[in-house]
């Protein structure tokens, strides 16, 4: 489970975060959506262990996320901006990966190098942004973690891609109750995937909840304020409307 | 568990794989530049390039790749995407900061470890051998004799001991430049700079206060500051080699060693606050850029107004090195054209107080450094000369003629403003010094310098223009010349006895008919031809030279000609080109050339058990030689045949 508790960052005079609260349960997949700027990444980065708040907390199973080295080995984490070391190709990433992640399963390497395709000999720099991606996965979910932290994870992939990552996903949390937690601009797809989101906007958690209850409580509230009748939203369409940019007809927008 | 501790072997070994071809190449230089002289010259030439003489080679590799391996271990920091998939990896900050450190000065190192071993398979014993040309070499550089094997093991181990610590200190410096640094570039600029900061920075005090101190010379260097400065100063001046490491060198080494702890603990305090998303920023942390500008603008700012107050003079060029310097500075630190912000403007006004304070404390000696005079108790000795009889030194090394010499100094110091600007009162042309008055534009000045040695190894220097009158009658310099050991110990003449004193006369015999041709000669000297009574005769003729000394050129030289005078006489010198006739015409004109009496007294004293001999011998210039002892001597010429003879023959 990742808790985040009253989380506050700032760089400089810009306060990127504003005692945020999160919550991810066990087993569950998580969507975090915000537009550009809102302070996505800059929770991940806390999440992940990377950042060191200025206040609150960032716990994974009751543990402090920051500096514990016995959480971050059951933790996974693909970036937007990816990296590999310089010259390396799959097999030296693997080996580097393998030292690190006590449960790395190599069997699941290799199916995944084999499903994408990916050519374990070339180096990492002469692959194309996708293949980068995809190494990434292999990577990383190789090492079987229980947190799969995901930041724009299918950003510039192919449909065929993306549904054999979705299903890699998906096999992980029904298999192993992997927690996922994924930042994305693609609402449709989260839709899809996510058990619960949370919107986030100008570093402050503005709603948090499964998308069921979302948009049943978007639909009562737009009702109440007499914006129209409409049911069945689409995640996208909470989204903006959140954002005060709903598309709906008569829609004013906006949840305060 | 894995790498729960402070350090990750996975990481470690992966620093090797990644980064091992600058291990590579640096053993190949180091190669090239030792172990290949042992295999081509064989062991006993090869070693002088192997080990003793100073291995350029070496200190390239040492150098670059502490620079080098620091940039390419810490070079995850410096990349948005490196830190953050690093730091959410199966690290806590300090095992990466410390597998970090270690796997790259491991890599530093390495060079070194292959060529300690390439060392050890070729090693043969090799003896100093006094008529190799590198054992010469060697005795001289270090000063001390070698009497072992010098391509042992245990040698071995301690060239390896003197790479290690240049090593560690540069890397630690270098690693420290990454800490604070937010993108490659930017780490190893500031990398070498750090690892110049300390002597750069002391350079720059010293060139300050040679332009702006009055007697305070840029050769006032402290050189036993200086080399605790970097390893690399004692590195070249052969400190850090095999047999550098011995006492004369101890204390910079534990300074070494002391700042590298320092440097490193800094470094991993630093890195577990370092905001890592300023990485690809110049400076990460705050603090860090203002200090970074103000370096910048000391140094640049400074060297620029050196520059152009030669050229134009004033205070301006300060001003526009320190306005061009302090743009370019915040550009490169802000990583922006556009400066004008508030922090610019806190970092102008730092740089703006710096700078006067600076420019404006040594040009009114707010420190108060021209006024120092060392404490009488903390000095070793010092020596005392001016620029027309520099060949006569004075060196105060008793308590007594220290407080001389010191009293000298605070008399310059007290009329500082006279002789500074040599200009008196209130627009007077004249001044006075004690009752004495002076005209600058009449008198003869002179350059006197002062030179302590102080007892913690440190060393004062000053030097300033005074008349020469002034010294001439000076009672504090009259003092400290009869206070000396040297003077007390020799000066008495009258100490000297006849009966043992052996009296010589040397002569000068060239092979060449033109005398100032080059070529040889030979010295011939013949001893004994004085008679007791004629040995009487000259120690008298001394004492009396001394008594009544005058010299018409300056009186200064009255108290030094006494000292030497009555150190001197033995030997008595005489150049074989000058008759009887020329030498007294010469002597009448108030001859001046550098012919010189040399005296000597050389007694025993023997018991059963020990047997100590020893000579004292000094110079005097013949023009100096006092009528008693210039009649003495001519009496002699007369009266000795063999003398005469020896003294005309061309």
């Amino acid at each position: 489970m990742i808790e985040v508790k009253g989380l506050s960052k700032s760089f400089g005079d810009h306060q990127a975060l504003k005692n945020l609260d999160l919550h991810v349960k066990t087993g569950s997949i998580y969507g975090l959506i915000g537009v550009n700027g809102s302070g996505k990444t800059t929770l991940i980065k806390h999440i992940t262990g990377v950042l060191l708040p200025d206040s609150g907390t960032v716990k994974i199973d009751g543990q402090d996320v920051y500096d514990n080295i016995s959480v971050k080995e059951r933790l996974g984490y693909i970036p937007d901006d990816l990296y590999f070391f310089n010259s390396y190709d799959l097999k030296g990433m693997k080996s580097f990966y393998r030292g690190l992640y006590p449960n790395f399963s190599e069997q699941r390497f290799d199916a995944m190098v084999k499903d994408f395709g990916l050519p374990e000999g070339k180096k990492l720099s002469k692959f194309s942004k996708g293949m980068q991606k995809q190494a990434a996965f292999a990577l990383t979910m190789s090492a079987m973690p229980e947190v799969l932290v995901l930041d724009e994870p299918v950003d510039g992939l192919d449909p065929v891609v993306r549904h054999k990552l979705w299903r890699y996903v998906m096999q992980d949390v029904a298999e192993r109750s992997a927690t996922v937690l994924i930042s994305s601009h693609n609402l449709r797809e989260l839709e899809g995937v996510c058990d619960s989101v949370g919107i986030i906007s100008g570093g402050e958690m503005k709603l948090e909840g499964d998308i069921e209850d979302l948009k049943n409580y978007v639909t009562k509230l737009r009702e109440n304020r007499g914006e129209g009748t409409e049911t069945d939203l689409s995640l996208e369409e909470v989204f903006l409307y959140e954002m005060g940019e709903d598309p709906l007809p008569g829609a004013k927008g906006g949840l305060k | 568990m894995k790498n729960k501790g402070f350090f990750s072997k996975v990481l470690f070994i992966e620093n090797l794989k990644r980064f091992w071809p600058l291990a590579f190449v640096g053993f190949v230089i180091c190669f090239l530049s030792g172990p290949m002289s042992v295999i081509r010259s064989g062991a006993k030439n090869g070693v002088r390039f192997a080990l003793i003489d100073l291995n350029l080679g070496y200190m390239f590799v040492a150098l670059t790749l502490s620079v080098a391996a620091a940039v390419c271990v810490f070079g995850y920091l410096q990349k948005v995407s490196s830190v953050s998939v690093m730091h959410s990896m199966p690290f806590s900050r300090r095992s990466l900061y410390v597998t970090s450190y270690l796997s790259g000065l491991f890599i530093a190192l390495l060079p070194m470890i292959l060529t300690l071993l390439t060392l050890v398979v070729l090693r043969k014993p090799v003896y100093p051998d006094s008529d190799s040309y590198w054992y010469l070499g060697l005795t001289t550089s270090l000063g001390k004799e070698i009497t072992g094997d010098v391509f042992s093991f245990g040698m071995l181990l301690r060239w390896f001991a003197g790479q290690f610590v240049l090593i560690a200190f540069s890397y630690s410096v270098s690693v420290l430049a990454g800490i604070i640094s937010g993108n490659t570039v930017i780490h190893a600029l500031t990398a070498c700079g750090l690892n110049a900061i300390v002597p750069a920075l002391y350079g720059l005090y010293l060139l300050y206060r040679e332009l702006f101190l009055w007697g305070v010379p840029a050769s006032d260097l402290n050189t036993s500051v200086l080399l605790k400065m970097h390893p690399v100063f004692s590195y070249l001046s052969g400190g850090l080699g095999p047999f550098g490491l011995s006492k004369p060198w101890n204390s910079s080494i534990y300074a070494y060693v002391a700042v590298t702890i320092a440097v490193t603990l800094l470094g991993f305090l630093l890195y577990r606050i370092r905001p890592l998303e300023r990485a690809t920023d110049s400076y990460v942390f705050r603090p860090v850029s203002y200090l970074i500008t103000a370096l910048l603008v000391l140094c640049f700012g400074s060297i620029i107004g050196m520059i152009m107050n030669e050229v134009t003079g004033g205070y301006s060029g300060y001003i526009i090195g320190s306005v061009a310097s302090f743009v370019a500075a915040e550009m490169i630190v802000r990583k922006t054209t556009r400066i004008v912000s508030r922090e610019s403007l806190i970092s102008l006004v730092l740089c703006a107080a710096m700078m006067t304070l600076m420019v404006g404390g040594f040009a009114m000696d707010l420190f108060g450094i021209e006024d120092v005079i060392p404490k009488a108790e903390s000095i070793e000795s010092v020596n005392f000369n001016d620029w027309v009889s520099s060949m006569n030194s004075l060196t105060a090394d008793n308590e007594k003629s220290i407080e001389d010499i010191r009293a000298l100094h605070s008399v310059i110091i007290g009329n500082k403003e006279f002789l500074k600007n040599r200009n008196g009162a209130e627009g007077s042309a004249k001044f006075m010094i004690g009752d004495k008055a002076y005209d600058p534009e009449e008198e003869n000045w002179t350059g006197v310098k002062f030179v302590y040695q102080l007892k913690n190894g440190g060393m004062l220097t000053r030097q300033y223009d005074v008349p020469v009158r002034m010294l001439a009658e000076s009672k504090e310099l009259q003092a400290a010349y009869l206070d000396t050991d040297n003077y007390i110990t020799g000066a008495d003449i009258m100490r000297f006895d006849p009966e043992k004193l052996d009296v010589g006369f040397w002569f000068d015999r060239y092979e060449q008919p033109d005398p100032n041709a080059d070529g040889s000669f030979v010295e011939y000297s013949n001893s004994g031809m004085l008679s007791t009574e004629q040995k009487a005769a000259l120690i008298e003729a001394v004492a009396k030279d001394c008594d009544e000394f005058r010299n018409d050129i300056s009186k200064i030289y009255e108290w030094r000609t006494r000292n030497d005078a009555g150190i001197a006489y033995g030997y008595l010198h005489m150049g074989n080109r000058i008759s009887e006739a020329e030498y007294k015409a010469e002597m009448a004109r108030g001859l001046s050339f550098s012919e010189l009496y040399r005296v000597s007294e050389i007694s025993e004293k023997s018991d059963d058990v020990t047997r100590t001999e020893y000579e004292r011998t000094c110079d005097l210039d013949l023009s100096k030689c006092g009528d008693n002892v210039e009649a003495v001597l001519l009496r002699f010429l007369e009266e000795i045949p063999e003398l005469r003879e020896n003294a005309t023959r061309q």
